[in-house]
């Protein structure tokens, strides 16, 4: 017999969908789910469920599961815990091979029994089942979204290689709102709730085969099985870099989670020591959760000597502090490279790292400086920083630097500080695939995280 | 259901795991004898399960120089355990100064068995500086445990010579081997002192 696992793509690309519970009320979960599929482009069947209704958003609704006049691949059910158990056995009795079960009222609430008979149907079935308790899954490229969250009040990511899962559907809605903000892409997504027949183990292996996805972010609350995720995680994080957020780590936190997802946390310390033990990158804050995947977008290095390119003297003080906090070095550069950068920056500028190239520096100073720094054999990565504030510099170098990083094999990252205009040009070079942050420590810190895990897997 | 603490050198004899000489007595005679055999300065223990923190109760005594300081010493430990039950009294060779560093278990419910590595003293207490790694540890990862902590400069020799990092890894292995097989609620190797040739167990307890 396959197990639930093995149909695991049926959550993220199936053919045909059916949603029970769809509704034609705009303010219920069922609504928004027909609604994004529709918008989300989804190519294959919908049929949407519900023994009130005859059509909502133009499609024709059921009455039934069983009236569904053909086999489907995915259910969705978004209808009361006890219904919920009944429709997922009439949807896999029509060959459903994955559902993603929305409804609450499980075993979060102490509900055990009720859990166990959807595990035993899914079971049986071999359905990959995904929840209960959750907010639904998306992926960008087969246009699938049964996250329930309607799409005007929670952007959607753009495609990209970064796979978010997250035990908490509430912190992978943050997590969806703001990688669309900041024009981050991501492969997939899916907010997996009580883990009750799929768990975060059997995510990850599904995402390491994942050709989409390249960097897998993890929010978790507790696993279901330790020994399981801490094999699993070690053997992926060698070729996928996995960054994990562990909540839960205090006294009081521990508690939270106890009576959150009801699972049995296991010590602070556990969870610490196997992330370190697979090669896990551990996030402390959601801050984190973005500032350090999208750093792996870049070449991989473990050359630890960095070039500090900036046109304010302060942010490159600012930078050097923080190279040396984070074990790096601020790079030398060679007598070529100093020569060629006097031969056309001011008399008043000094050509050393940090290279701050002053306050009157425009695009194609910017350009100049950043070619020599990445050709100099003395430096293995280039910051740059950006002070927009300044008369000369416009937004045009956010280009420059797009495309001297294109193809480039020193790791390229920005920083840019400030208000509003600057924040634009933050999120612009973040979507053109140049990681962008808003101070010097932080874009060092993920530096520093990915010269650490190339020099664990990248000899 | 009460815990059950042991503190039993037999038990890291058996695993290869190096610790300061013992031998067990049950009378003021064999306490003598074994004291001698050990050669002097030594140290006495009750071994009582009812007396998990032996300092606390006056169950140790340090640093006995000759066979009549052993034999008061003998009267004093059982005096001061006095309504425990006694299973003799450990007589150990007083172990020559070193670093000090900890070595410790506990089983997670999610993991398993996770094993602790620290620094000694005011490191542990204070600066909480421990680092942790689910078992089974082979010896690469029992290294990084060790350097992951901030003392390691200690140990790497900031004045005094390095020391013999490889018998310190050797014991974490091993240690890691015997949680795995007992699978103890808690396990407590405090202190295990590290010297420039050899490392050893000094005190011990677990809890089953």
């Amino acid at each position: 017999m396959k197990s639930p696992a093995s149909n695991l793509q049926y959550v993220f690309s199936p053919k045909s969908v059916c949603i029970v519970g769809a509704s034609h009320e705009p303010s219920k979960i069922g609504h928004a789910i027909l609604r994004n599929f529709l918008q989300a482009g989804f190519k294959g069947q919908i049929y949407p469920v519900n023994p009130h209704s005859s059509e909502i958003l133009g499609m024709r609704c059921y009455a039934s599961v069983q009236d569904v006049p053909s086999p489907f691949e995915c259910a969705i059910i978004a209808i009361p815990a006890e219904a919920a158990v009944q429709a997922l056995l009439e949807c896999a009795k029509k060959g459903a091979k994955a559902a993603v079960v929305i409804s609450g009222g499980f075993s979060e609430v102490g509900n055990k029994k009720l859990e166990e008979k959807l595990v035993q149907t899914a079971k049986k079935y071999s359905i990959a089942l995904i929840g209960p308790n959750c907010m639904g899954s998306l992926c960008i490229s087969s246009q699938t979204d049964s996250v329930f969250l309607p799409t005007y009040k929670l952007g959607r990511p753009k495609k990209g290689e970064i796979a978010f899962i997250s035990q908490s559907g509430a912190i992978g809605g943050c997590i969806l709102d703001l990688a669309s903000r900041y024009g981050i892409g991501i492969s997939k997504f899916v907010s997996f709730g009580n883990a009750s027949v799929i768990d975060e183990s059997d995510l990850l292996q599904y995402l390491a085969g994942d050709e989409e996805t390249k960097t897998i972010v993890l929010y978790l609350e507790g696993v279901k099985d330790g020994k399981k995720f801490l094999q699993i995680a070690s053997e992926i994080t060698p070729q996928k870099p996995i960054i994990a957020l562990k909540a839960g780590v205090s006294a009081s936190g521990t508690v939270a989670v106890a009576s959150h997802t009801g699972s049995l946390a296991g010590s602070a310390a556990a969870y610490k020591a196997a992330f370190a033990q697979a090669g896990i990158i551990e996030a402390h804050t959601l801050d984190d959760l973005f500032d350090l995947p999208k750093i792996f977008m870049l070449p991989r290095t473990n050359g630890k000597r960095i070039a500090v390119l900036t046109n304010g003297g302060g942010n490159g003080v600012l930078a050097a502090d923080a190279i040396e906090y984070h074990n790096l070095q601020l790079a030398s550069l060679s007598s070529q490279t100093t020569s060629a950068l006097k031969s056309f920056l001011p008399t008043y500028a000094n050509a050393k790292n940090p290279l701050d190239i002053i306050g009157d520096a425009d695009a194609a100073r910017y350009e100049k400086s950043l070619q020599l720094l990445l050709a100099d054999k003395n430096v293995d990565a280039v910051l740059v920083i950006l002070l927009f504030q300044t008369p000369a510099l416009d937004s045009s170098v956010t280009g420059i630097i797009a495309k001297a990083a294109q193809g480039c094999a020193k790791p390229i990252v920005c920083v840019s500080t400030g208000g509003e205009y600057t924040e634009a040009q933050r999120r612009q070079l973040d979507s053109m695939g140049v990681p962008t942050y808003s101070s010097p420590s932080s874009a060092i810190r993920a530096l520093s995280k990915l010269i650490e895990y190339c020099e664990r897997n990248c000899p | 259901m009460a815990s059950k603490v042991i503190s039993d050198f037999s038990l890291l004899q058996k695993n290869r795991i190096n610790c300061a000489p013992f031998k067990l007595a049950k009378t003021e005679d064999a306490t003598a004898l074994a004291a001698k055999k050990l050669g002097f300065p030594v140290v006495l223990k009750i071994v009582s399960p009812d007396i998990p923190h032996k300092t606390d109760r006056g169950a140790v005594l340090l640093n006995l120089q000759n066979e009549q300081e052993v034999r008061a010493g003998y009267k004093k430990v059982l005096q001061n355990a006095k309504g425990a039950r006694i299973q003799g009294v450990l007589v150990q060779k007083m172990a020559a100064a070193g670093i000090e560093v900890i070595i410790g278990g506990k089983r997670d419910a999610q993991f398993g068995q996770l094993i602790m590595f620290g620094m000694g003293g005011i490191f542990v207490e204070v600066y909480k500086d421990v680092s942790w790694r689910v078992c089974p540890i082979d010896k690469s990862e029992a290294a990084r445990m060790i350097r992951e902590v901030k003392g390691y400069k200690v140990l790497a020799g900031v004045r005094g010579k390095p020391i013999n990092e490889a018998a310190l890894i050797d014991v974490l292995a091993k240690v890691s081997q015997l949680l795995i097989k007992k699978n103890p609620a808690e396990l407590d190797l405090n202190p295990v002192i590290v010297h420039k040739d050899y490392c050893e167990v000094v005190d011990m307890r677990m809890v089953k």
